[in-house]
């Protein structure tokens, strides 16, 4: 085993970042909050309790994207786990060409939120965009405007679905090709369905890096912003608004650096709930 | 291609069964060939897209049409302006984004790496279960939570519009990821080739730089694309700290609608621009990560 002191040097150079670039900004941010501080006034600091809070909480809009993003990440994480076991699975047995979809499904995430909500949203977009112009060449009705007040909400869980389930998919398929074959010989002999097979034969293996992967979508997923932004920008009222997009509104619209650093925190609290989940679901696993 | 999939080939079939069965492997290969082709579409539209749109005049980018010549006059008007009299500030955005994630990515996979091992390899007294879930925990601090002291801090330190500040930042940000990846693959790491370079002299610290890393290569390479992609990208903090000699290409992308109104060609022109390097590394690190499959399933 290591000495003690071997052990710690290890970590570090890790604590050496983190204690004054992640630490000390985030006991000061959250110690900000709590005080009228704005970075270019004048007036003198003054501790406010939970004025911030309140004001942030009390603010419709606000509550709106709460319950909003509460949906969005269920429907998105969920079918993004979904959708990307689905696409390992069918990637599990070597075809030609396997490795270069492979590579084709890493594309959408590659791409910056921010530059694919401006894609989708051109593409997307009313009077001009693609969809329009292909419906009209094939001489079928237009389809209904997908950014509009009826489909804002599914145009977006799709698009974000869009960037992150070939992600998973290209995470999965490593802890999928892992498995022995042998176990899905035997399951296919024991004539169990393609659903029990994953149940019996993928899943167990594959539990920690399922959960991890969902913690990871959970955790982008709460905290969405800019592709939103690009996207819809939030409308059409505030059927698209996300907590993410409200502070960061808060922050560079309205300069109030505290609303969004505020509205920051309670999003902060969402994710240690779901931090909390993952350390008592995974903690069977442990190094010896 | 459709090796035998089922296990039940021992007694020999009637030569009908063994026609119906040939038959639904072709079945089988079109609709898997459907599905690939339908899945790399999907995947790859918007970036099709904004390859045509990427060669339109203004006049023509609003309406949909995608066959260059057919449908509309191509031009290199967007992409001339682009590397022509917007060069400058294209190739120093650019070179501000691949400093800022090369040095992210090196600083977070070195540091991922060490704190990784350690936490996949030992014990700590106050529990590497908590230790890791605080990584995590900090990954999901929203950036905007942090940002007014980040600004306050890097303007004491002469950080702010200052590709170091980036650096610092986006590492924060990335570090979670590259220590999670490393940390799983280090503890699944047979504890026998660990004790066998020890028992060959070497120390806890040569098994890590000669043995364990290496081998997990793959591990590392996934966690380089991951911090790589992440910090190429990474827009809200750049927006704030870095407006103008540090300023990221991303906010190039995002801002090609100031000039004239929104000129479609042209934002069409910096998104493929913008994602093509991280495209160009994961193409490279592609083949690690796929050797390093073959050696997972021996293992397993």
């Amino acid at each position: 085993m290591l000495t003690r002191r071997q052990r710690i040097l290890l970590l570090s150079p890790l604590v050496l970042v983190v204690v004054p670039f992640v630490i000390c900004p985030a006991i000061l941010g959250f110690a900000a909050s709590f005080t009228n501080y704005a970075p270019f006034g004048t007036s003198a600091l003054r501790f406010v309790g939970l004025t911030n809070f309140a004001q942030i909480w009390e603010d419709n809009v606000f509550r709106i994207s709460m319950a909003n993003i509460a949906i969005f990440t269920a429907v998105t994480v969920s079918l993004e786990l979904v959708i990307g076991f689905a696409l390992a699975y069918a990637l599990r047995k070597p075809f030609r060409g396997r490795a270069l979809l492979r590579f084709v499904l890493l594309f959408p995430w590659l791409i910056s939120p921010a530059a694919s909500g401006v894609m989708w949203h051109y593409v997307l977009s009313m009077d001009n965009g693609f969809l329009n112009y292909g419906a009209a060449l094939l001489r079928i009705s237009a389809p209904p405007y997908l950014l509009g007040p009826d489909l804002a909400v599914f145009t977006t869980l799709a698009t974000e679905i869009w960037r992150k389930a070939p992600l998973v998919a290209f995470l999965v398929l490593p802890g999928l090709l892992a498995i022995p074959t042998v176990h899905w010989d035997n399951a296919t002999l024991d004539g169990l369905s393609i659903l029990n097979q994953v149940r019996h034969v993928a899943l167990p293996r594959l539990r920690l890096l399922l959960l991890t992967i969902t913690l990871l979508l959970i955790g982008d997923a709460l905290g969405t912003s800019e592709s939103i932004f690009f996207l819809t920008g939030g409308g059409p009222g505030s059927q698209t608004m996300t907590p993410g997009l409200y502070s960061y509104y808060k922050t560079i619209r309205a300069e109030s650096w505290l609303g969004g650093a505020t509205t920051g925190w309670f999003i902060a609290a969402a994710v240690l709930l779901v931090g909390l989940c993952y350390v008592f679901l995974a903690r069977a696993k442990e190094p010896g | 291609m459709a090796t035998t999939t089922s296990g039940t080939a021992a007694e020999p079939m009637p030569v009908l069964r063994q026609r119906l069965a040939a038959r639904r492997m072709t079945l089988g290969k079109v609709v898997l060939w459907i599905a690939v082709v339908l899945v790399t579409l999907v995947a790859l539209f918007p970036f099709l897209y904004a390859l045509t749109t990427s060669f339109k005049y203004q006049r023509d980018s609003y309406d949909g049409t995608i066959i260059p010549w057919l449908q509309y006059q191509p031009t290199l008007a967007s992409w001339q302006q682009e590397f022509g009299s917007g060069a400058p500030e294209t190739f120093r955005a650019l070179l501000n984004s691949a400093i800022v994630a090369t040095g992210a990515t090196i600083l977070a996979t070195t540091l991922g790496s060490l704190a990784g091992f350690a936490l996949g390899r030992f014990k700590y007294g106050i529990g590497n279960r908590n230790i890791v879930s605080w990584f995590l925990s900090q990954r999901f601090l929203p950036p905007i939570a942090t940002v007014i002291p980040f600004v306050i801090l890097f303007k004491n330190i002469g950080l702010i519009d200052n590709v170091f500040g980036l650096i610092l930042t986006n590492a924060t940000f990335t570090l979670p990821f590259a220590v999670l990846i490393m940390r799983d693959f280090f503890a699944e790491f047979p504890s026998e080739l660990h004790d066998a370079a020890l028992v060959d002299g070497a120390g806890h610290f040569g098994v890590f730089w000669r043995v364990a890393l290496p081998i997990a290569t793959p591990a590392l390479m996934a966690a380089i694309i991951i911090c790589f992609a992440f910090s190429w990208n990474e827009f809200l903090f750049a927006s704030v700290l870095a407006l103008r000699n540090a300023k990221p290409y991303p906010l190039m992308v995002a801002g090609s609608d100031t000039v004239r109104g929104i000129v479609f060609g042209f934002v069409s022109t910096r998104m493929l621009i913008a994602v093509t390097l991280p495209v160009v590394l994961s193409l490279l690190v592609q083949r690690y990560i796929v050797r390093g499959l073959a050696l997972g399933a021996v293992k397993g």
